[in-house]
Order: C-alpha cells, then sequence, then structure tokens
C-alpha cells in the first residue's frame, strides 16, 4: 500500500514541476508550488485508487 | 490456424470504413457508419450461413451479436452522465470554480493551483472527460487576456488548455464509473478474482498524469516553435491589473459537490457494502435534484449522448465481427505478424497498444468495445501467445492508449474543445497529445501494471512480487528519455518540412524506446523481444508522426 502512495506522490511532485515550469514559472517558490501541487493531486489520486 | 473467408471480408469492411471516415473521405458520423458496417457485416453472414447451414444458421447471427454487447459500462457511463447533469443544472461546477478562485490565494499559489486545475478531471473520474471539460474550458479561457483576468501569458494559457484537456480527455480511462478501462477488466477477470475492483485504474491512472505533464512540456517547447502565429489568443496586457471572476453560486452547489465527493467515495470504496456504482451515482443525483429543485432541461443540457452513442455503435460492430468471424481473421492475420521474424509476438504487440492512437476517432469505446476481445484472445483463451500475468501488462498499456485516443481525433475528438478554446485551427495539439499517448502513457502503464499493481491483484494459486526499484528506474528512463530529446528538439524546431521532419525522428525514437520497455515488461530480458518491441514501436511511430500536420490549414464547410 506505502510503494503505490509513495509512487503517486512521487510522480505527481514531478509532474507538478514540468507542468509549472512549461508554462514559464521558473523561480524557486513557483516551482515548489507546483511540486505541491502534483503531490497533492498525487496523494489524493491514490486515495481514490484500489491500493 | 486459418480463419473463415468471411470473417477477413468483414473485417476488411471495417477496417476499411474506419480509415475512410478518418480520412474524411467518408462524410458521416463515426456511430453511423459503424451501425452500417454492422448492418452490413450481418448481411454478408447472414447469406454465408443462410448457404451453409440453412435458415438456423441465419437466425442465429443477431443473437450472437447481441452477446457481445457488454452493458455494464453502458449503464454506468448514463449514470454518470445524468449526475454531472444534475451538478450542472444546480451549479456544483460553479461551487468548483469559486474554490478554485479560493485555492490560488493559499500558500498553493497561481502554480500550484494550476497545477491542480490541469490534473484535476483524473481526480474527479467521471466517465466521459467532456463533461468537466465542457464545465471548465470556459473558466481557463478567462484566465488570459480576452477571458477578462488578465493573469497569464498566451503562451502559458495554450499550455494550461491543452494540458488540462489532454488529462480529460483520457480521464474517462480510469473512472471507476462507467469508464473505458471497464471493459478491459471485465476481460481480465477471467483469471483475476479481483481485477473488478479496478486492476487497471492504478497503472491508468499514474501513467496520465506523467503524460499529462509531458503534454504541457511539448506544447511549451515543440508545438509553440511549429506553428508559432497558428493562435489567435491576445497576449496578456502590460500594465492591466489582474481582475478575479464574479461567479455567484448558489448554497446548493456546495451541497451538491459535497454529494456528488461522498456518492464517488461510496461508488469506489463501498462502504455499506457491495452497492452497483450505477445505484450510488443515480440516488446521489436524485438527492440533488431534489435539494436544488432542478429542473428537467437543465438537467437533461448535461447529459452528452456521443459517448453514449459511441460506445453502443462500437459494440454493435464488435458484436457483428464476432458473430461473422472478424476478430478471428484478426487474430490470425496479427498470428502472421508475430511470426514474421522482426516483428514477432513482442513487435505485434508494440504495434497493437499503440492502434487506437493510429486509428484516433471521436470516442475511444468504438474501437476499445471491438478490440479489447482481440487482445483477450491473445492470452491463454485461445492463441497462447500471452500468460495472464503478460495478458495485463499489455492491457494496461493498450488501455490508456486506448482511452486518450479522442483527444487528438479529428472527427470530433475532444481534443477539439480544447482547440477551440486555444483559437487554433484543428491539429494544433495533435503532435503533444500522440507523442505523450505512444512513448510516454502506454510504456508507463505497462511498467506499473507488471512492477506494482500486480502485487495487489493475485491470481488463482499466483502471487505476484512487486519491484520497486525496477519501476523506479524505467520511469527514470521513459521520463528522462522524453524530457531531454523533447528539450533538444526544442532547440531546432522551426515552421515548416524541417521542423516536421525533425519532430517525426524524435516520434520514431520514442516509439522504438515505447517497444522495448514493453517487450521488456510483457517478457522480461528477452533480447530478440527487445529488439522486436522495437521494431514494433518504430512502424508505430512511424504512422503515428505522419498524421501530425505539417502546417495547420483552415477546414474547408463539408457541405459546400
Amino acid at each position: 500500500m506505502a510503494a503505490g502512495f509513495i509512487t503517486f506522490a512521487l510522480g505527481g511532485a514531478v509532474s507538478g514541476v514540468i507542468i509549472a515550469w512549461s508554462m514559464d514559472f521558473r523561480s524557486r517558490k513557483e516551482l515548489a508550488q507546483g511540486a505541491v501541487g502534483g503531490l497533492i493531486v498525487g496523494l489524493a489520486m491514490a486515495l481514490l485508487l484500489p491500493m | 490456424m486459418m480463419a473463415n473467408p468471411i470473417g477477413y471480408l468483414t473485417l476488411a469492411i471495417f477496417l476499411a470504413a474506419m480509415i475512410l471516415t478518418l480520412l474524411r473521405k467518408i462524410n458521416l458520423p463515426v456511430q453511423t457508419v459503424l451501425v452500417l458496417v454492422a448492418l452490413l457485416c450481418l448481411g454478408i453472414g447472414a447469406v454465408a450461413r443462410g448457404a451453409a447451414e440453412g435458415w438456423n444458421g441465419v437466425l442465429a447471427l443477431p443473437n450472437e451479436m447481441m452477446g457481445g454487447i457488454i452493458l455494464h459500462p453502458v449503464t454506468a457511463l448514463l449514470a454518470g452522465l445524468f449526475m454531472a447533469g444534475a451538478l450542472s443544472a444546480v451549479g456544483g461546477f460553479d461551487a468548483l470554480k469559486t474554490l478554485i478562485g479560493k485555492l490560488q490565494k493559499t500558500p498553493l499559489g497561481l502554480a500550484g493551483t494550476l497545477v491542480v486545475l490541469i490534473e484535476l478531471p483524473m481526480l474527479a473520474s467521471l466517465p466521459c472527460g467532456r463533461i468537466l471539460a465542457a464545465a471548465l474550458l470556459p473558466l481557463l479561457f478567462a484566465f488570459g487576456s480576452e477571458g477578462g483576468m488578465n493573469l497569464l501569458t498566451k503562451s502559458q494559457l495554450i499550455v494550461l488548455i491543452g494540458a488540462f484537456a489532454r488529462n480529460a480527455f483520457g480521464s474517462c480511462g480510469p473512472s471507476p464509473v462507467g469508464g473505458v478501462g471497464q471493459i478491459g477488466e471485465g476481460f481480465l477477470g477471467s483469471f483475476f478474482p479481483t481485477a473488478a475492483d479496478g486492476i487497471l485504474r492504478a497503472p491508468q491512472a499514474f501513467a496520465l498524469m506523467i503524460g499529462t505533464a509531458l503534454t504541457a512540456l511539448f506544447l511549451k517547447l515543440i508545438s509553440q516553435k511549429l506553428y508559432p502565429n497558428d493562435s489567435s489568443l491576445r497576449e496578456k496586457r502590460a500594465g492591466a491589473d489582474a481582475q478575479a471572476p464574479a461567479i455567484r453560486v448558489p448554497w446548493t452547489g456546495y451541497v451538491a459537490l459535497a454529494i456528488f465527493a461522498i456518492s464517488l467515495f461510496v461508488a469506489i470504496f463501498q462502504p455499506f457494502g457491495k452497492w452497483p456504482v450505477q445505484t450510488v451515482l443515480v440516488a446521489g443525483a436524485l438527492l440533488i435534484v431534489l435539494i436544488g429543485r432542478a429542473r428537467l432541461e437543465n438537467l437533461m443540457a448535461g447529459v452528452i449522448l456521443l459517448p453514449v452513442s459511441a460506445m453502443i455503435a462500437g459494440f454493435m460492430a464488435a458484436g457483428a465481427l464476432a458473430a461473422t468471424g472478424g476478430f478471428d481473421a484478426l487474430g490470425s492475420v496479427l498470428s502472421l505478424f508475430a511470426k514474421f521474424p522482426l516483428l514477432g509476438v513482442a513487435g505485434m504487440l508494440a504495434i497493437f497498444v499503440q492502434i487506437q492512437t493510429m486509428i484516433p476517432l471521436s470516442c475511444s469505446r468504438i474501437l476499445t468495445a471491438a478490440l479489447t476481445p482481440v487482445l483477450f484472445l491473445f492470452g491463454p483463451a485461445k492463441f497462447g501467445f500471452l500468460t495472464w500475468e503478460q495478458l495485463a501488462v499489455a492491457m494496461a498499456a493498450y488501455m490508456i492508449n486506448a482511452t486518450t485516443s479522442c483527444g487528438p481525433s479529428p472527427l470530433g475528438g475532444g481534443g477539439m474543445m480544447g482547440e477551440g478554446q486555444m483559437r487554433v485551427e484543428s491539429g494544433y495539439i495533435k503532435g503533444a497529445y500522440t507523442y505523450a499517448a505512444m512513448a510516454v502513457m502506454a510504456p508507463l502503464a505497462a511498467v506499473y501494471m507488471k512492477f506494482l499493481n500486480l502485487a495487489k491483484f493475485p491470481g488463482p494459486d499466483v502471487v505476484f512480487r512487486r519491484n520497486w526499484p525496477a519501476l523506479a528506474g524505467y520511469v527514470a528512463l521513459v521520463l528522462g528519455a522524453s524530457v531531454i530529446a523533447t528539450q533538444l528538439l526544442s532547440r531546432v524546431a522551426a515552421p515548416g518540412d524541417r521542423g516536421w521532419r525533425l519532430q517525426a525522428a524524435l516520434f520514431l525514437g520514442a516509439g522504438a524506446l515505447a517497444g522495448v520497455v514493453l517487450a521488456l515488461s510483457v517478457f522480461g530480458f528477452e533480447f530478440a523481444a527487445a529488439l522486436q518491441g522495437g521494431v514494433g514501436g518504430t512502424l508505430a511511430a512511424g504512422w503515428i508522426a505522419f498524421m501530425v500536420p505539417r502546417r495547420l490549414i483552415p477546414e474547408p464547410a463539408t457541405f459546400l
């Protein structure tokens, strides 16, 4: 169960950084906000999945 | 094994009709084409059966066709659309927009909020991406200059809308409420006792989440350089203040949103025992209707018939093909592919998992209903090319690729809704969407299923082991290669034939890597299989790259 959550959390954070960078958010703070947004998405999705 | 000659004929009719529709040589709605194909195939089958078996054989044909129609995803989709209609009618989507506006003022900031917004369709898990896209695309447009908020530049808005639409038009795959993936889960249930709990959901969701990010990157680095002047969006006004949208949301909107969230929770986690998803959704929707006093016309406005009719037409065509031996013929043709030394089973599979991105129709359910049985037959049920474990891995890759195929479809595909909001000609998003589905999502779904997900779905007397380091390694390989290749290409990408050819080269390399990763996931470390997977992936990528437009041309009116 933990492996699934960790995978989605990491995947979400990485995808959040890539999306934020692609949208021209380039400062550290903005990239961190993107990562946190992605982390929230990843964890929320993991909660909705059969883990 | 040779199939019935009538099967080859009906298969040829089906494929020819689909490709001619895609190339716009047949200007009819794809559902109409499918129903006509089903009737034609049944007619041919009736003549052949009548000659061989008499009236008894002819009368059995319609029953055999109807036997192929699986009602569960159809009714779940209708229930999901009913729920969406109820939400829309009482202001549930307006409440969602207001909450997003408030989220932006938290420490998450604009960047974090936009990331959540882009991936929201996946979280909402609705049975069709068009539902949320129709509700939220106007909101995304409002972030730009013309929309009034003046928060984002033209480039940012293109990425926002494009990536959101990519996520939306793949979110129907992992949806537990009539999602496309449930078609595959039904077949995998023949071996995996708990497959119906959602064996395909996590691999699809993981691949979609990462694939959405790669779509954003591709739109930023490649598409905007290949088609630099093809969006008529206005640039952000310098010096003008950003304005927040003023939406008045009735309290019933927030209640409706809460009921929707609770219904989704109950449908997914079943805390009160086994209830059909349809029952939960219809009960939740009725509650929303009662509380919000929704009017019937508002309720019906939220129901989108395209995915329902597409799924039924797809099942009809699939049933007609099954009844006349068309699937046996397709299996035989692909078996011949598998005997060709350069392709083998691995190469054939690498092509098969990309087949719906190669033939993108307006709704992925059309071909998924027809082709999932074929993939199933590659397993122990008939041809024996794959074990059950290998079939599950291939099914995960196929399903996410299939489910995202309505995005780049020029036949009224979901992506065209995004293109409309981006103020671009049809085809702008095609490169980004097909690249992400082919190069990123399909291999990632396969490795997630192989190294993590199967451990949660044991077969009878078989327990699969998870391999977290292998998963991390493959994800890093696929993601890293895509990011680096996209960055390199962005340095030389430019409008015109040269830029298009360079993009095609990127597709070929990425397709080969996807084929190799798929082969390694399915067959383990076998050099021959990896090579064959690479060849199959390259062939599929060549076809997909060929369908990305070199330049964007305004659509001619079909009736002029």
